[in-house]
């Protein structure tokens, strides 16, 4: 089905990325820079509770407000055919109906002719209240008689997994969904293994903080919606707007323009039909752009307790692994569903069991909702395996490194039964980070004065590609042999842009000065089944790569035609059809027949994967995505503070297309997994986001670096163009169990909760002496 | 024209506290903008000390020859302040009429233990140690701050534990001995907090040295109850200060020998 | 109601002479008046640095900046960086060493870099990691923007 061949790469050469120019000289232009004539400008009045009923909404006063155009409230959402939205489990109004869940949740929106006006008439609108207690925890939420988010189900059905596996929507008083997979008998092994231990992780939460806010602009004329959208899935959302509104879906046009950073913040349905339901009812368009602090309170990555027991025989090999994950989803439902699958499917690592059993729920919680990061539940399924592995090891008193080894997948070697087998060879990209980090060569725990350093290894896991995706594409080359590509997957800064025009030009020999990658428009653009996954390359590159394919069979059979000869007696390249040793150029081949305004040859691509009942999750995993990660830190034993002082970074790309991209895509995504390790959290006092605001939240800056920070890219061949894989979430699986496991090295102590904070450190240091 | 404004038009400097206040809603109708008064930006040296004007920003303190050879930790600290575009843009007197505890100047200048000049609303002018400063004086327009001769005194700051607790620390010389010296701490508590260092008679470096666990174990233990939020408990700042106060202590020590 | 004020400041080497509320923010009379949309707002509170402009050769944040305060003063925008059509050796090295991804920093970003080269020719390691703290990316993870930086300086030094 792929074409996954290995051999020298066409794209060994660096090339300027096409969307450069624009970027470096602020020419580019976001949905943030959008304007329309007679726009008007919108704000959000929130809830400031984390739980209440919605007695009443007064809007006279802010209607009455010169400038104020239109009001809209949650009795304008009710009146919709279908007001819900959510992956899978649809619960989240397009605004707040009956109650509001969490503080931030949408109350009442405002369209004014500009903002000053709009923040004003914020003011003006009264919300009567009745407050209910809140559930801000997990174990709030789970404790008998807690107080429920939800009165009655939510619309929507379970995702749908292979035989055997359970998944349940709202199986339970406030929790969202759950996973449930098996594979042999894992409590009968755990019972005969030499070893058995439990241990519990604490992820946390954190914010996407993509600089870009959630920006979108709607015009309603007629029967038409329009919405330019930073949203990352333009067709999903054309499926959720048509749905919601109660409109033929061809009657709703979604354009996508360069995003300001996504990383799954920008995934699936937002806020993006209340602004469609401002515009319809101020008779304008309405531009809604969010502060970074509403973005905020928009979406987190799921915070979640993982408990893992895992058995072990005496000489180090993995037995069984019964692990328990409570995810917390926050108010509404998102893509929890679906993270929910994923962290449960994840959590055994990248290693051989005999047995599995795992349990995986999204919690409901009167906080800000979880859904898509970048990672997508590999990061919190990684962190606590990969802790838990270097925890085993050290209680066996075998070195980390040799007991990864001695349990990892082999290449071919299937991640669990029914899915396709690892493509990538773990222990080389192990003994890569090894070699660079100096591992070998470390000095364990010492100490210098109050310091002492360790150094600690992690291979995080996930699939790769989505499951079961599908793509579509063309590629249009105008009669002077210049190409435009016109695929749906948006430039979010991970280098779409780039990857899929050199695709289509390597396919066609032409220039990459020639392929322009074609503005997004659900009218005019093939469909994309989402920005998400890492399955640009893969996914939509494929379909890329077969509509350039297929442009160039229908351009030699024209040449053939004109020629008087086969199709397969021809070459293409640089625009030029070849014949033996004749060249003959397209461009006036073109115009000789066709006259006018000549011709353009448009090729059409799609691709999917394909469906497997035998599969866990109904289609095998398109590739798989390792994370190997060495770190070093120095640990001030007095202050708990932890430096890392060097932090290897390593992925598989198949072979790149865009090695620049690549390494960005890994480094990036490290650091902020870095952050997440020390300081980085979305935090709640109760019901209350303690530091919801871009100056109090503390991102990773370049003064946060490692003292001496790399980055390794291999290529093990994968199953997209020219054998690539997918790679944008690779660098966030590792990070934060490496530098746990360096600790863990230094001082002697584990971490299992994150940010590993000063104070925790430090807390921990005491309570081991 | 401050005479002539509202009771609550506020002066504007950088104005990086002041917008940020307005960004968080803060309802600010009139404003007497300060930017363009170049007396006020200027760093003499004088008989009584250095003198840096209030609206002296950031970025010039760090870069200002003055600073760096007299106040070489002073200039040095300031690198890493904020970050450039704020130190480019922030007057060093907008950041201690800030009063806000993770704002350094004051604490520099506590340590110091420098004198504010004010110039009040009726013309007169007044000098306040900076030690007595507490957030919400109004003594009218902070004009300038003077360091005292740098020959006796020795300055130290440990910003290594943001946002949990930084602290400047200030010894006075007196023929090689310390005489006398203050902790400035910031993070920890309400606002920038300015501590004496009990010397009963002059320590010469290794006495110091000899001292600073001690005199660092007591002084922490004698504070106020610090802050208890996300950053650090007050159990986790009271021991921290203690133990910075203690390291610093001994490197200062260590540069007197 | 809000006063008017007359200012006079040229922006990217043109004189601008223009009337605005008394309270009206640098980055919306970029953005809005002069539609020099290259300026991006980010965070709005100073902390991103997306919309970092310079004004008389320094960085600020135009969305925490008066109108007023540029009065009789000289901004340069992204816009103004390139001379002629021609990239300035930062835009060149940022192209060609992965600087940017997103792209939404990246003004800010690079108008930071040009302030830092002006006061350090061939600034360390160190240097470039401090006084790019003043701009957040999301995106990079920074390393291959200070490569950007150390290859601008070695371009400019030329």
């Amino acid at each position: 089905m792929m074409d996954g061949t290995a051999g020298d790469s066409p794209f060994r050469f660096p090339v300027t990325a096409p969307d450069g120019p624009d970027k470096v000289t602020g020419a580019a232009r976001y949905t943030f820079d959008v304007t329309l004539p007679g726009m008007l400008h919108a704000k959000v009045l929130r809830s400031p509770h984390p739980h209440a009923r919605i007695v009443a909404i007064d809007t006279s006063k802010a209607e009455a407000l010169p400038g104020v155009v239109a009001v809209v409230t949650g009795g304008d959402a009710a009146r919709l055919p279908d007001p819900y939205y959510g992956v899978a489990i649809r619960d989240q109004p397009v605004i707040a109906i009956d109650k509001v869940r969490y503080v931030g949740d949408m109350v009442a929106a405002v369209a004014a002719f500009d903002e000053e006006t709009a923040y004003r008439a914020l003011a003006l609108i009264d919300v009567h209240y009745d407050l209910l207690p809140p559930v801000s925890t997990i174990d709030e939420a789970l404790a008998d008689g807690a107080p429920l988010l939800f009165d009655a189900p939510a619309a929507g059905e379970p995702i749908k997994l292979g035989d055997g596996i359970t998944s349940l929507k709202e199986p339970r008083p406030n929790v969202l969904c759950e996973f449930a997979y098996t594979n042999g008998d894992a409590d009968a092994v755990l019972a005969s293994s030499d070893h058995v231990f439990e241990d519990r992780f604490h992820f946390s939460r954190i914010n996407h903080f993509h600089l870009e806010p959630h920006v979108n602009v709607a015009r309603v004329t007629g029967e038409q919606i329009e919405l330019w959208s930073c949203n990352q899935d333009p067709f999903v959302l054309r499926s959720d707007i048509a749905r919601i509104f109660g409109r033929p879906a061809n009657n709703v046009r979604i354009r996508a323009s360069y995003v300001g950073g996504g990383f799954g913040g920008k995934s699936f349905c937002k806020m993006e039909p209340l602004v469609v339901l401002l515009a319809m009812k101020a008779s304008r368009p309405v531009r809604l752009c969010l502060s970074l602090d509403e973005s905020l309170l928009t979406l987190t990555k799921h915070a979640g307790i993982l408990i893992l027991k895992t058995g072990v025989t005496r000489d180090g090999r993995l037995t069984a692994r019964n692990s328990e994950i409570q995810l917390d989803g926050g108010a509404y439902s998102d893509a929890s569903a679906l993270t929910v699958v994923k962290t449960g499917y994840r959590i055994t690592g990248p290693y051989r069991w005999e047995a599995v059993t795992t349990r995986a729920y999204a919690v409901r919680t009167n906080t800000v909702p979880a859904g898509s990061f970048r990672g997508f539940g590999g990061t919190q399924a990684s962190f606590a395996s990969e802790s838990q592995l270097d925890m085993i090891a050290r209680r066996l008193e075998i070195d980390p490194y040799d007991f990864r080894c001695k349990n990892l997948l082999a290449v071919g070697q299937p991640f669990q039964p029914g899915d396709s087998g690892i493509d990538s060879n773990l222990t080389s990209g192990l003994d890569e980070v090894v070699e660079r980090l100096g591992y070998r060569q470390r000095v364990r725990g010492s100490a210098q004065d109050h310091t002492a350093r360790g150094m600690g290894l992690s291979i995080g896991i996930k699939d790769g590609g989505g499951t079961g995706n599908h793509a579509q594409a063309l590629v249009k080359l105008l009669p002077s042999g210049r190409a435009i590509v016109s695929a749906a997957a948006v430039e979010i800064g991970q280098g779409a842009t780039t990857t899929l025009s050199r695709i289509a030009a390597e396919t066609l020999q032409l220039p990459l000065e020639w392929v322009r990658y074609g503005a997004i428009d659900t009218d005019h653009t093939p469909l994309d089944n989402g920005t998400h996954a890492s399955c640009g390359t893969v996914v939509t590159g494929v379909a890329v790569m077969r509509a350039a394919a297929d442009a160039r069979r229908q351009i030699l059979e024209f040449a053939a035609e004109r020629l008087g000869c086969t199709a397969d007696e021809l070459a293409l390249d640089n625009w030029t059809v070849r014949r033996g040793n004749y060249a003959h150029l397209l461009e006036p081949m073109i115009a000789e027949h066709f006259g006018g305004a000549g011709f353009e040859f448009i090729g059409r691509g799609m691709v999917k994967v394909p469906n497997d009942p035998k599969a866990p999750l109904t289609a095998v995993s398109l590739f798989w995505m390792p994370c190997w990660v060495g770190a070093e830190v120095e640990v001030d034993r007095e202050t708990g503070k932890v430096r890392v002082v060097h932090l290897v970074v390593g992925a598989d790309s198949g072979r790149s297309v865009n090695a620049v991209a690549c390494r960005g895509q890994v480094e990036g995504a490290a650091l902020q997994a870095l952050g997440q390790s020390l300081f980085e959290e979305l935090r709640y006092e109760g019901g209350s986001p303690a530091n919801a605001t871009p100056l109090d939240y503390r991102v990773p800056l370049a003064r946060d670096l490692p003292d001496h920070y790399e980055s390794f890219i291999l290529e093990h061949g994968g199953p997209g163009p020219f054998g690539a894989k997918g790679i944008g979430e690779a660098g966030m699986l590792g990070v934060a169990s490496a530098i746990a496991n360096a600790i863990h090295d230094a001082v002697g102590v584990r971490l299992t909760e994150i940010p590993f904070t000063p104070e925790r450190v430090l807390a921990a240091i005491e309570a081991s002496s | 024209m401050q005479a002539e404004s509202g009771d609550d038009a506020l002066f504007m400097a950088g104005g990086i506290d002041l917008v940020n206040r307005m960004k968080f809603g803060e309802l600010v109708a009139e404003v007497i903008y300060l930017g363009g008064i170049t007396e006020l930006a200027t760093i003499a040296g004088t008989e009584g000390g250095l003198r840096l004007g209030s609206l002296v920003t950031h970025y010039q303190l760090e870069t200002s020859a003055a600073v760096r050879t007299h106040f070489p930790e002073l200039a040095q600290t300031w690198q890493d302040v904020a970050n450039i575009r704020i130190r480019c843009k922030g007057t060093i007197g907008g950041n201690i009429m800030a009063a806000n505890p993770g704002y350094d100047f004051a604490l520099a200048a506590m340590a110091a233990n420098a004198r504010l000049n004010f110039l009040g609303k009726d013309g007169t002018a007044r000098t306040v140690p900076a030690t007595e400063l507490s957030g919400s004086i109004r003594l009218g327009l902070l004009t300038a701050i003077t360091l005292p001769s740098p020959a006796r005194l020795s300055l130290a700051f440990d910003r290594s534990l943001r946002p949990a607790v930084t602290l400047a620390v200030g010894l006075d010389l007196e023929l090689g001995k310390v005489t006398a010296g203050r902790l400035a701490v910031g993070c920890a508590f309400a606002g920038p907090m300015a501590v004496t260092l009990p010397f009963d008679k002059p320590l010469p470096p290794r006495g110091l040295a000899q001292r600073s666990a001690t005199l660092a174990r007591d002084l922490a233990a004698s504070l106020p109850e610090p802050l208890s939020e996300a950053h650090g408990s007050a159990h986790y700042r009271r021991r921290m200060i203690e133990i910075l106060l203690r390291r610093n202590l001994v490197m200062l020590a260590d540069r007197l020998a | 109601m809000t006063s008017q004020i007359d200012i006079t400041v040229t922006v990217n080497r043109r004189t601008c002479r223009l009337n605005v509320p008394v309270n009206r923010i640098l980055a919306d009379l970029l953005r809005e008046d002069l539609l020099l949309t290259g300026c991006k707002i980010g965070c709005d509170q100073a902390v991103c640095g997306a919309c970092t402009v310079l004004v008389d050769g320094l960085p600020v944040t135009a969305c925490t900046t008066f109108a007023f305060e540029v009065d009789g003063t000289a901004v340069t925008t992204i816009e103004g960086l390139s001379e002629g059509g021609a990239l300035h050796p930062i835009q060149r090295a940022f192209l060609e060493h992965g600087g940017f991804q997103c792209g939404f920093c990246t003004p800010g970003m690079i108008l930071s870099v040009k302030a830092l080269l002006k006061q350090h020719g061939d600034p360390d390691e160190n240097t470039i990691r401090q006084w790019l703290g003043a701009n957040i990316c999301r995106c990079t993870g920074y390393q291959m923007i200070i490569e950007a930086v150390r290859a601008a300086a070695g371009a400019m030094a030329e």
